[in-house]
């Protein structure tokens, strides 16, 4: 039987960015197997709503309903459904490393607002563009551009604070 | 992007973590994708979206799952819902959280607007805000305030929709709840409880829920079945919550405290099955049964590495 456009399109896109999708639910969600409902619920979405999502701009609109997703832990229903049940199973044996980095580095960015964390992670993590921010966050692409110059700058002053653990690092150093 | 920014990059690029995923996972991948599009095709009626914490782009908006309760009447109070009309658009913004929808409404379809606004029960940063939009075309266009953006990235606060728009449209904005009244999704302060229950064996959540004024619901086995409290034991370990009107948290326990797999069959497994040291316990990396949405797929026993 053939598939209607929609199906079709659909299929291409989960393809491209399911990988993607969950790399990025896994490097934010506590446990590997929550990165299964986000990446469900989000496709899910994206099903339902094949006719609206941008062309040039599937994959960012997808960053953002799975921001989205996140947010909004509308656990019952999910479970319900159930569609992530065995990515769930299966993503329990994921792991997650966290890396080895300069605790200034790391210490500078916990402090940013988690909004500013967010952005900065999009651009650098996701490789999202500005424009491509606007399109995730919903906002006009001016909006965007704001919103990372804001929290570049906001990093950039929490780079040069020095934390109390590295002021006692350069103390003893 | 100057090469400062480049720097920034490169130093945030350090802190990502590292995800290893198990090879079964791209096959239980495939599956998710047909298990998707067996839900059907596209509905037509899957227009209306919350909006929680996300603001709305022109014909862009993203999505969340929302209870039909949503949408409830507010209490009336003085409106201030600002109108700006000018170069063919109309400019609504809210100065008033608390004020009468009705009027708002009334003002729109006196201008031929087929625009319906909500003033929703929300949590205080998203009071003032959009939360919800739904409309049946392009056009509305957000109005956002850059200053006023939540943790999670909803800065607008408006909208502006072209006069000769001929759709529908509904657009809710958070106000104050009312005491008592449930916000959909929960109250910051429900949220915090119940996260802070994440882990806790269940005895001990009674206690911490008791002590808020708060109750339990109990959601067990891989149907997540409802359950009466005594047949949740005191020692089970909750592994996620999720707050409902009431003053109600619900919670998810198992024996082990990690959400049970599922088993394939439409029958819910008696809770005391599960209980610690009963045989049928369910492994993480163990070879995966079929989920209910993915009856005809068969087993994997390929191991996780």
């Amino acid at each position: 039987m053939a598939r209607a456009p929609s199906a079709a399109r659909f299929e291409a896109l989960y393809r491209s960015c399911y990988q993607d999708l969950l790399g990025y639910a896994l490097r934010r969600v506590d446990r590997p197997e929550s990165a299964a409902d986000v990446v469900a619920d989000t496709f899910l979405t994206a099903w339902r709503r094949i006719d609206e999502i941008p062309d040039e701009q599937a994959r960012p609109w997808l960053f953002g309903v799975a921001r989205n997703v996140m947010a909004n832990h509308q656990r019952a229903d999910r479970r319900r459904a159930d569609l992530g049940a065995r990515l769930r199973q299966e993503l329990a044996g994921a792991t997650t490393i966290e890396p080895s980095v300069p605790p200034e580095i790391a210490h500078a960015f916990r402090a940013l607002p988690e909004g500013d964390r967010e952005v900065l992670r999009l651009v650098a993590w996701e490789g999202l563009s500005a424009d491509e921010l606007a399109v995730a966050f919903g906002c006009t692409v001016n909006a965007a551009r704001i919103r990372l110059h804001r929290a570049r700058r906001r990093f950039a002053e929490a780079l040069r604070t020095p934390t109390f653990t590295s002021r006692e690092r350069s103390h003893r150093d | 992007m100057t090469d400062v920014d480049e720097e920034q990059d490169h130093l945030i690029r350090l802190l990502s973590p590292t995800v290893h995923v198990p090879e079964p996972a791209r096959a239980a991948g495939e599956d998710l994708l047909h298990a998707i599009l067996d839900t059907g095709a596209p509905a037509t009626n899957w227009r209306r979206r919350l909006l929680v914490g996300v603001p709305v782009a022109a014909g862009l908006t993203v999505a969340a799952l929302v209870a039909g309760s949503l949408l409830t009447a507010p209490k009336p109070a003085n409106a201030a819902l600002t109108f700006t009309e000018g170069d063919g658009f109309l400019t609504v913004t809210i100065k008033d959280p608390a004020a009468d929808p009705q009027r708002y409404r009334d003002e729109l379809a006196r201008r031929g607007l087929n625009i319906k606004i909500e003033l929703v029960p929300a949590n205080p940063e998203n009071v003032g805000k959009v939360v919800f939009e739904e409309s049946g075309a392009p056009g509305l266009e957000p109005i956002e305030d850059p200053g006023r953006c939540t943790a999670n990235g909803s800065c607008q606060v408006g909208f502006k929709v072209p006069l000769n728009f001929s759709s529908y449209a509904v657009v809710a904005f958070g106000r104050t709840p009312l005491p008592g009244e449930f916000i959909e999704g929960g109250s910051t302060e429900e949220n915090a409880v119940g996260g802070s229950l994440i882990g806790k064996r269940v005895s001990e959540a009674r206690q911490i829920l008791a002590a808020n004024g708060m109750t339990a619901e109990y959601r067990v086995g891989p149907k997540s079945m409802a359950a009466p409290a005594d047949q949740v034991p005191g020692d089970w370990i909750v592994f996620d919550t999720a707050p409902i009107p009431g003053n109600i948290i619900v919670l998810w326990s198992s024996a082990d405290g990690k959400p049970p797999a599922p088993t394939g069959d439409d029958t819910p497994r008696p809770p005391a099955s599960t209980r610690p040291g009963a045989p049928a316990s369910t492994r993480p990396g163990a070879s995966a049964s079929v989920g209910p949405g993915a009856s005809s797929m068969p087993v994997t026993s390929s191991k996780a590495g």
